[in-house]
């Protein structure tokens, strides 16, 4: 959906972030590279959007600028509480690996995101205990980061973000590193805590079946630099669980959205391989 | 926490067959006066334990823990500053590479000049020898931050100071933890050459350069145990000081 002239600084805006004209180009020694071309988009209150595209596209450069973290050369990122100049509260990010500080349990990990936003100590703790439980990892509660798993590590991360209640969540490839098992049960487990929580989320991944499997809506950037190359709404039934993969639905935005990378990223042939480990019917565009 | 007899047993074994080969070859080869055997080193160090060697021990360790004290104290604030602001870096940076490759024992007879053969210069001097490394430890570790940590609490809302003692600190400490043993070694090293190059009057140094000078060597080697026992029981403090205190949460790193 590109971004509708109705103000977003009206707080019964149905649009939760909005991002008009942004781009971004970087200096590498001496010479300026453009990592993304001007991109217009605006995120729905309430709803899961996914961003894909491949290695090098700027969809993280792009995610970056929406949580404050890296400033856009032109154009503005706003929510309708303002523009965003920096990183807040008010916009969570969930990194690609867990960032958990080593030097405290996960529990006091989410703790002091609380404390951060000024709640009192006990508080602060029996509010980080509700969300462990929430994101499944109660009874880890005093477990240091080191001793769980990639997929543990990620939902604590995932449950400090979340005490933020913040307005959208950003999620940077944050299943990228975990295991093709368990980063099908996060993504189900995702979908069920934003079922919980209602949280409006920016979702950024270079898996396109996760892209389509867990967004209302999908954003395909190409090329580099990156610029918006398809939107669609894959229009799965909700609630859902892995099986949709199998539905129709499923194959059919699967198969826009990898014609639509193949041919708006790299031109030339795309490697046979890739398509058949993809393990779908891909059409040649 | 059970005892690790284990890991204690092995080194200990090792270091009987060494001394025992070393004890063993004295009987087979007649060796000079001054080739000492691990019994004649042992009974030598025992029998110096007189009032007279406590005291040596005491002022050693005190211009080595005044002077480590000092120099750790500047180096720690000083090298997390530099790593954290540029301006400040880029202006001493020149200075500390100056001094750091210099051997800050070729100061000594200038504060000598300047202080006289007293405890301050000597003490001036450990100061200056602790500070370079710790320096450059606390300002690796401090730069070597993982930068999502600092992003994770500018997102959390958390106030510098709060981001300070936090996550900084806690995030630097095993690197700072391993310049303070670097420090410490060199505080001891230092010590010993202050006191022989800085003509104290007392101190293990003083004993062992006497003895050296006396031909009295059971003296020497009383003070290089004593010296040697010193700095073991250092630096085992500090590596219980460090697990207790579950500062070597490096490993956490691998997410």
């Amino acid at each position: 959906m590109s971004p509708s002239t109705d103000s977003i600084h009206d707080p019964h805006s149905a649009v939760g972030l909005r991002v008009t004209d942004v781009t971004r180009t970087f200096h590498r020694g001496g010479v300026d590279v453009q990592a993304l071309k001007p991109v217009s988009l605006d995120v729905m209150k309430g709803e899961l959007l996914t961003i894909v595209g491949p290695s090098g596209c700027g969809k993280s450069t792009l995610l970056q600028i929406m949580g404050g973290f890296d400033t856009a050369t032109t154009g503005t990122v706003s929510t309708p509480r303002g523009s965003v100049t920096g990183p807040s509260r008010t916009i969570g990010m969930v990194f690609q690996r867990a960032t958990l500080f080593p030097w405290w349990n996960i529990e006091r990990n989410v703790a002091w995101a609380l404390r951060c936003g000024g709640v009192n100590r006990r508080a602060a703790l029996d509010r980080a205990r509700e969300l462990l439980d929430l994101v499944g990892l109660s009874g880890f509660e005093t477990a240091y980061p080191n001793e769980l798993s990639g997929g543990m590590q990620q939902r604590a991360a995932l449950a400090r973000t979340l005490s933020l209640e913040p307005d959208v969540l950003l999620m940077d490839e944050p299943f990228g590193a975990l295991d093709a098992q368990t980063r099908e049960l996060m993504q189900e487990e995702l979908l069920r805590i934003q079922q919980v929580a209602g949280t409006t989320i920016v979702f950024v991944t270079h898996d396109i079946r996760e892209a389509v499997f867990l967004g209302d809506r999908v954003v395909a950037l190409s090329g580099s630099p990156g610029e918006i190359a398809l939107e669609l709404a894959p229009g799965l039934a909700r609630p859902h669980t892995h099986d949709v993969m199998r539905s129709k639905e499923f194959l059919d935005a699967y198969e826009a959205v990898w014609a639509c990378i193949q041919t708006g990223g790299r031109r030339g042939p795309v490697v046979a391989a890739s398509s058949a480990a993809a393990g779908s019917t891909v059409g040649t565009p | 926490m059970r005892f690790p007899v284990r890991k204690i047993l092995s080194p200990i074994v090792a270091l009987f067959v060494l001394l025992g080969l070393w004890q063993a070859s004295s009987l087979i080869w007649t060796f000079p006066a001054y080739f000492y055997t691990p019994t004649e080193i042992g009974s030598a160090w025992v029998a110096s334990l007189d009032a007279n060697m406590w005291q040596a021990t005491w002022d050693t360790l005190f211009r080595a823990g005044v002077g480590f004290l000092i120099g750790t104290i500047l180096a720690l604030p000083i090298g997390a500053i530099t790593a954290r602001l540029r301006r400040v870096e880029n202006t001493v940076e020149p200075y500390i590479g100056f001094f750091y490759a210099l051997p800050k024992i070729s100061l000594l007879p200038v504060l000598v000049v300047w202080l006289g053969y007293t405890d301050t210069a000597r003490i001036t001097m450990i100061a200056i020898s602790v500070f370079f490394p710790v320096y450059v430890y606390m300002n690796a570790g401090v730069k070597g931050i993982n930068p999502d940590y600092l992003k994770v609490a500018s997102n959390l809302g958390a106030g510098r100071w709060t981001t300070f003692r936090d996550v900084l600190v806690p995030a630097a400490a095993p690197m700072a933890m391993a310049g303070l043993r670097v420090g410490l070694a060199i505080s001891l090293i230092v010590t010993f050459a202050t006191e022989v190059v800085g003509q104290s009057p007392n101190g293990l140094g003083r004993i062992i350069q006497d003895g050296f000078i006396a031909v009295a060597y059971s003296e020497m080697y009383a003070g290089i145990i004593m010296f040697a026992l010193i700095g073991l029981a250092i630096d085992l403090a500090l590596r219980l000081l460090t697990r207790n205190s579950r500062t070597l949460w490096g490993e956490a790193e691998l997410a």
